[in-house]
């Protein structure tokens, strides 16, 4: 009688995580059965065009831009998040001013996107930006990145580095400062410098937090989306357009649901093939025995 | 059920105490706010909620409710102000699912065609359509039904400053060449001695602002077309015209403001006109609205407007022109209906003119001598209204502009060939189609 009611309170306190998974397997089921069709919500009936949505999107240069940046965006986004981030709480463990040194680091966390945005475009506006303003007044041509086809896209992978690293900085440092301090004085008194002792200690020691913390900034740059919208709107041309950016524009804003599908199941399997095998790798990484 | 000190409360007896407490909280609430009105109830006025536009569309609808609502104090109207996104997308949710929550909606020229089609609009009683130019009485009327009424007549027109081209010896241009003469001429005379004056400007900005605010003004003269003339949905962009046109786009650029592809928001744009740096250019009766304003503007009284300049054809301009329409599934449309009527008045136009800068759209109101003391350039702004047309006479035209706005704008900037991306675009609205 006991083992019932507690089953039944098991199934009833889990109920709430059933019917997510349930709804998010529904949507996402439904979302590539629409993938088939070409439809306009709210204007006429569904017609169902079998895979010409995905040709379509095969043959669509705006789209395969959208695919490359978003593949160059995450990787470099990822990267240079957690690798600024590590630099900065290294040198912060050494710092012997850490503690004044935090709040002014972690400020751009602090900034909402719209800000931050709004900052980037003052800075490097030409003709009225901060940036262009002082290279004019030394004679120099206006350095104007995001209107330059080439440097937009790692303008915007810089403003995301500036403001997401101190996150990671935040966690590595407490990280670093769990670390046992017998650990450090004996590798020291082993006589390693701070570079060894980063490299074959510090970081080895905090390896699994660094796992996550890749993981949540893989799926976090997959879903960028404002700081293009507000920056470039894709632009110049196409050169900073992502796959999010597509959807908005193409999908979610004249409503065209079987183009947008077709987007969105391309991207979540994008998505799948990057983060699936590195979670599968991560997870048995952590659980071999160290 | 048990409480603090061990009593186990039934059940039965827990949930009948804790319905009494809400029909007593329930009861106690009518009677407290009854109590306090210390007034006999009274019967609510009627009420509409229109969906529209922020930013200056609001100034001006918020402007001819409040004048509806004083000469009709029964009637209450909310405006739900949104971006040009979140409208079209409420809009089209909202009737899909049949909703009465919009009782009037102040609509995009494009959204016109679509919704009456869809059945989403109800006639408007007792239209009055006397004033308008022809192609906008017509554009929100079916089957001798009128469903939209044109408040709003925003032209896409050519704007100039006479004293720089009087400078260079160059009167008002006639044709796109003209145009090119004179920015050549600019440059040398003003740009390329430091001056910040630049021949030509227009948002030829990628996707929605190059397909709709600038490439229309080189194609329609240029004798190309989006969609063919007689059916008005048919793509055919795919023509030598096309091409000439965004060529011509091209070759116009050294010549023009550096921001020309690169404006970041319209208010860059417009900044940069009242500033007096661009000397020719393409843009909305909104662009220039302050030209003559002496707080915001260096160029009073030197701006002047015409239609497009001709090239293979005298085209005219191209209409954005935005309508008030009734849903079909207001419970008020006898109300509705009425507001419209009011609010597109030539009274009420007159006034939202003097007050706010409406652009009329209604011809005699640029010519009542009021409205031509206040505005110098009304009498110009008649003559674009009389010869604009409406260009974006598919209903799919939404979902176009991006891909057709991202291609030509690779285009114009070199990145691909005028010819591929005349084709690229083309395709696009074929797919879309």
């Amino acid at each position: 009688m006991r083992t019932n009611t507690t089953e039944r309170s098991q199934i009833l306190f889990m109920s709430p995580g059933y019917i997510t998974i349930l709804l998010l397997i529904a949507g996402l089921v439904y979302t590539v059965y629409m993938s088939f069709y070409q439809y306009q919500l709210g204007t006429g009936v569904a017609k169902w065009i079998g895979d010409t949505n995905y040709l379509n999107l095969m043959h669509d240069q705006i789209f395969r831009r959208a695919v490359l940046n978003t593949v160059i965006f995450v990787a470099a986004a990822a990267s240079l998040e957690i690798g600024y981030g590590t630099i900065l709480a290294l040198a912060l463990y050494w710092s012997s001013f850490g503690k004044v040194l935090i709040p002014l680091l972690i400020v751009p966390m602090l900034l909402p996107g719209v800000n931050l945005v709004v900052l980037w475009r003052f800075l490097f506006t030409p003709n009225m930006g901060l940036l262009s303003q002082a290279t004019t007044a030394l004679g120099l041509p206006i350095f104007d990145p995001l209107h330059n086809t080439s440097l937009a896209l790692w303008m915007i992978i810089l403003m995301g580095m500036w403001q997401n690293s101190p996150l990671v900085m935040l966690i590595f440092y407490s990280a670093f400062s769990s670390i046992p301090p017998e650990i450090i004085k004996a590798a020291k008194i082993d006589g390693a410098g701070k570079l060894e002792l980063a490299r074959h200690i510090m970081l080895p020691a905090i390896r699994n937090v660094i796992l996550v913390i890749l993981l949540v900034k893989l799926i976090d740059a997959f879903r960028i989306f404002e700081k293009v919208y507000l920056l470039t709107q894709g632009g110049p041309g196409i050169a900073t357009q992502t796959i999010q950016l597509q959807i908005y524009t193409r999908g979610v804003f004249p409503l065209a649901i079987g183009f947008g599908s077709a987007m969105s199941v391309i991207l979540v399997l994008l998505s799948m093939v990057v983060i699936i095998p590195y979670i599968y790798f991560t997870v048995r990484i952590w659980r071999r025995p160290s | 059920m048990t409480d603090d000190t061990g009593i186990k409360l039934p059940r039965r007896k827990f949930l009948i105490a804790a319905g009494g407490a809400v029909v007593a909280f329930a009861v106690g609430d009518i009677i407290l706010k009854a109590g306090n009105s210390g007034q006999p109830a009274v019967v609510n006025p009627e009420k509409l909620v229109m969906v529209g536009r922020s930013s200056y569309h609001e100034q001006i609808n918020d402007f001819l409710i409040k004048g509806f609502m004083q000469n009709n104090p029964d009637v209450k109207i909310e405006y739900i102000p949104k971006g040009y996104t979140d409208e079209y997308q409420s809009i089209v949710l909202s009737m899909r699912n049949h909703s009465s929550e919009y009782d009037i909606m102040y609509m995009d020229e494009p959204w016109v065609p679509l919704a009456i089609n869809e059945g989403w609009l109800a006639p408007i009683k007792g239209a009055n359509l006397s004033g308008y130019p022809k192609y906008l009485a017509e554009w929100g009327s079916r089957n001798g039904q009128v469903y939209a009424l044109p408040i709003l007549g925003n032209s896409n027109f050519m704007f100039y400053r006479k004293d720089i081209l009087d400078s260079i010896g160059m009167g008002r241009p006639k044709t796109w060449n003209d145009v090119l003469t004179a920015a050549k001429k600019i440059k040398s005379k003003y740009t390329d001695k430091g001056e910040r004056i630049y021949g030509f400007s227009t948002e030829m900005t990628t996707g929605r602002r190059i397909a709709n605010d600038a490439f229309p003004s080189f194609l329609y003269p240029f004798g190309g077309r989006y969609f063919a003339k007689d059916e008005g949905t048919k793509p055919v962009l795919n023509s030598q015209e096309a091409v000439d046109a965004l060529k011509f786009m091209k070759g116009l650029l050294p010549y023009s403001h550096p921001q020309t592809t690169t404006w970041v928001n319209l208010t860059e744009f417009i900044d940069s006109i009242l500033r007096g740096e661009i000397a020719m250019g393409i843009g909305w009766n909104g662009n220039i609205k302050d030209v003559d304003n002496p707080e915001k503007s260096k160029v009073v009284g030197k701006i002047d407007v015409m239609p497009y300049p001709t090239q293979k054809i005298n085209f005219g301009a191209v209409s954005g022109t935005w309508f008030y329409a009734v849903s079909k599934f207001s419970k008020n449309n006898r109300l509705a209906d009425k507001f419209t009527d009011s609010a597109t008045s030539f009274e009420a136009q007159k006034s939202a003119a003097l007050n706010v800068g409406l652009p009329p759209t209604r011809l005699p109101v640029y010519l009542d001598p009021e409205v031509k003391k206040k505005d110098r350039l009304a009498e110009e702004y008649y003559n674009i209204l009389s010869v604009a047309k409406t260009v974006r006479t598919n209903p799919k035209w939404m979902s176009m502009w991006t891909p057709v706005g991202t291609y030509l704008y690779m285009g114009v900037t070199g990145e691909i060939s005028p010819e591929d991306a005349i084709k690229q675009a083309y395709e696009e609205m074929l797919k879309v189609e």
